[in-house]
């Protein structure tokens, strides 16, 4: 429902390319779909990636101005990717402990509240002027830098406590 | 057959488990999805790709700095070790953990779907006992046990496994038989059949005159009060054989579930069985592409030897050809009874057991049918090589009932006892000749 919500949304927003962005999102809809009747997370997670890449094409279409709905689609498109895993990892015969979902109820409130904020902060930086004054470019360069090397080294931190 | 107890090695085994750390797919795949977005955040010099991309790359760096590896334990035992066909066994795993494991399954081939999900706190501990419904005989390995832990995000996966299996020993089905073939000739040692000689024993078997060193309490008075002479009665003494199974396994037919083998060896384990309890003495051949043999023996752990062997019985294709010279001379015991249990589909048992016989052996043929495990025939053609095919099983039949081994039918719908009283009376009726 999130994905298609956000497939409708990109659709409807733009003046032209319509139907490609709804073919785009269903297709990426129906990736999601076949990833989790086949229990294939990777398959599911690229779904969650087209539908987000229609939302980004049809940003690049209708040249709109910033709007607020960039933390929405965001946090939309991580808590279906979440909601997916979940469901894969529940596909089985046997009746799993209440405890083990509270655990991951837990677990995906803790990310969508972690990237809200993130992108509620990006989003914030950027409409007080990073984006006027040409900074985009070079912040959103720090902002992958900064990820990538908090990835690498929390990798290295959990690889080597395990 | 003796009642099977658990074995002392049944407790818990302290077997050691191998533990993996794998990257989620969701890893990879948000680290990719996120980076892509910043890309296009660039590209295209909107902030909105980047807001979505920082979502997902900050799930990442949280599940990053978040997941460690749980420390939990799992140990498997079976609640026994042998048991028979179609009696539950059930498989105990304890899992126990110091850290607490927020997420975890199990991921083995047998066990994988049937266990949910389970949640461990700090310390804590969970039994499963997962039943188990044997089918067939055989040995069986259960297991190994894989489980698959996750952390409280689910970015990473830390897979264990006990790679020792379990092993367990199901025995064979056994039919309940009140009376089974009478062997021509018996063996010197006391037992429950009644021997053809004269001696001492119980069953009268007529009188005659006295003689020197015959014991007193054996006279007939009466008879030898009207006779005017001494005369003393004779009985036949109660002696032990030597019973040969002779299992056929160079052919098996298979349908489903079931095959001629799983049959035979039922069949086998029976007569094993009733024999064995008689305080008879039996030796095992398993005749196929694999020569087993169990020398004759008697008591409860012959019993467990014959088991043994059955349970480890398999059609192994050979083309080579074997006799009966292959089998030690020690295993087939003069006077001897053997029954064979076959579905006389391969041309070297049918030799062997006329061999066999050509040597003066006593044998009788328990012949399991092969035709329910037979597809019915489709076509003309198919229906007249069905018969052809028919004919020619029943002239083999004819020519092992000349050699003066009787031949009886069985499947497995019908009783045992009723396919070996068909031996009997063949013995009581039948031709008893000897080839030369």
């Amino acid at each position: 429902v999130l994905l298609a919500a956000i497939c409708a949304y990109a659709a409807l927003t733009v003046a032209t390319g319509g139907g490609a962005i709804v073919g785009a999102g269903a297709a990426g809809l129906v990736l999601v779909a076949a990833g989790i009747a086949l229990g294939l997370p990777v398959l599911a997670h690229w779904g969650v990636g087209v539908v987000g890449a229609t939302y980004v094409a049809s940003l690049f279409l209708r040249q709109a101005e910033l709007g607020q709905s960039g933390v929405l689609v965001a946090a939309a498109l991580l808590a279906a990717a979440e909601l997916a895993s979940w469901s894969i990892d529940s596909r089985r015969r046997g009746r799993d402990d209440l405890t083990a979902h509270i655990h991951r109820l837990r677990g995906v409130s803790l990310l969508l509240a972690v990237g809200v904020a993130l992108a509620a902060v990006v989003e914030g930086a950027s409409g007080f002027g990073f984006g006027e004054a040409g900074m985009t470019g070079p912040a959103s360069a720090a902002v992958v830098g900064g990820v990538l090397v908090t990835c690498l080294l929390a990798w290295r931190r959990a690889a080597a406590r395990t | 057959m003796p009642r099977f107890s658990a074995d002392a090695r049944a407790g818990i085994r302290p077997a050691a488990m191998t533990a993996v750390v794998r990257p989620a797919p969701k890893l990879i795949a948000y680290t990719t999805i996120g980076t892509m977005f910043l890309v296009a955040a660039l590209v295209l010099g909107r902030v909105e790709p980047a807001e979505v991309g920082i979502v997902f790359l900050g799930a990442v760096v949280v599940g990053l700095l978040s997941g460690g590896p749980p420390r939990h334990r799992l140990e498997a035992r079976l609640d026994r070790d042998a048991t028979l066909e179609d009696e539950p066994v059930t498989v105990e795993l304890e899992i126990r953990s110091s850290s607490g494991v927020p997420w975890l399954e199990m991921t083995g081939p047998a066990l994988g779907q049937d266990v949910g999900a389970i949640a461990l706190e700090q310390d804590g501990r969970r039994r499963l006992s997962i039943p188990m419904m044997p089918r067939r005989w055989g040995i069986f390995k259960v297991g190994p046990f894989r489980m698959r832990a996750r952390d409280a995000l689910g970015f990473f996966m830390f897979d264990s496994e006990i790679s020792e299996p379990l092993t367990l020993r199901v025995f064979p089905r056994e039919e309940s038989i009140a009376r089974a073939i009478r062997p021509t000739e018996t063996q010197l040692y006391s037992g429950d059949e009644v021997s053809k000689r004269k001696g001492d024993g119980i069953e009268f078997a007529g009188v005659r005159p006295f003689a020197a060193g015959d014991r007193v309490r054996r006279i007939n008075w009466p008879l030898s009060t009207r006779m005017q002479e001494l005369h003393i009665n004779e009985a036949h003494p109660e002696r032990n054989t030597d019973v040969i199974l002779f299992l056929d396994a160079f052919s098996e037919l298979v349908t489903g579930q079931s095959s001629t083998l799983q049959t035979a060896v039922r069949a086998t384990a029976s007569i094993a069985r009733h024999y064995l309890r008689r305080r008879d003495r039996v030796g095992l051949v398993s005749f196929g592409g694999t020569l087993r043999w169990q020398l004759p023996g008697m008591g409860i752990r012959q019993a467990y030897r014959i088991l043994d062997a059955l349970l480890r019985t398999d059609a192994m294709l050979s083309y080579a050809w074997k006799g009966i010279d292959v089998i030690p001379a020690q295993v087939l015991p003069p006077k001897a009874l053997v029954i064979a249990i076959s579905p006389l589909l391969d041309e070297r048992t049918i030799s062997a057991l006329l061999d066999l016989r050509g040597r003066g052996f006593d044998v009788a043929i328990v012949e399991v049918s092969p035709l329910p495990f037979l597809e019915p025939p489709r076509t003309e053609d198919d229906r007249v090589a069905y018969r052809l095919w028919l004919l020619k099983r029943q002239g083999m039949r004819d020519e092992l009932w000349r050699a003066g081994m009787p031949v009886t039918e069985w499947t497995e719908e019908q009783p045992l006892v009723a396919a070996l009283q068909e031996v009997e009376r063949f013995r009581r009726f039948g031709r008893n000749l000897r080839i030369s």
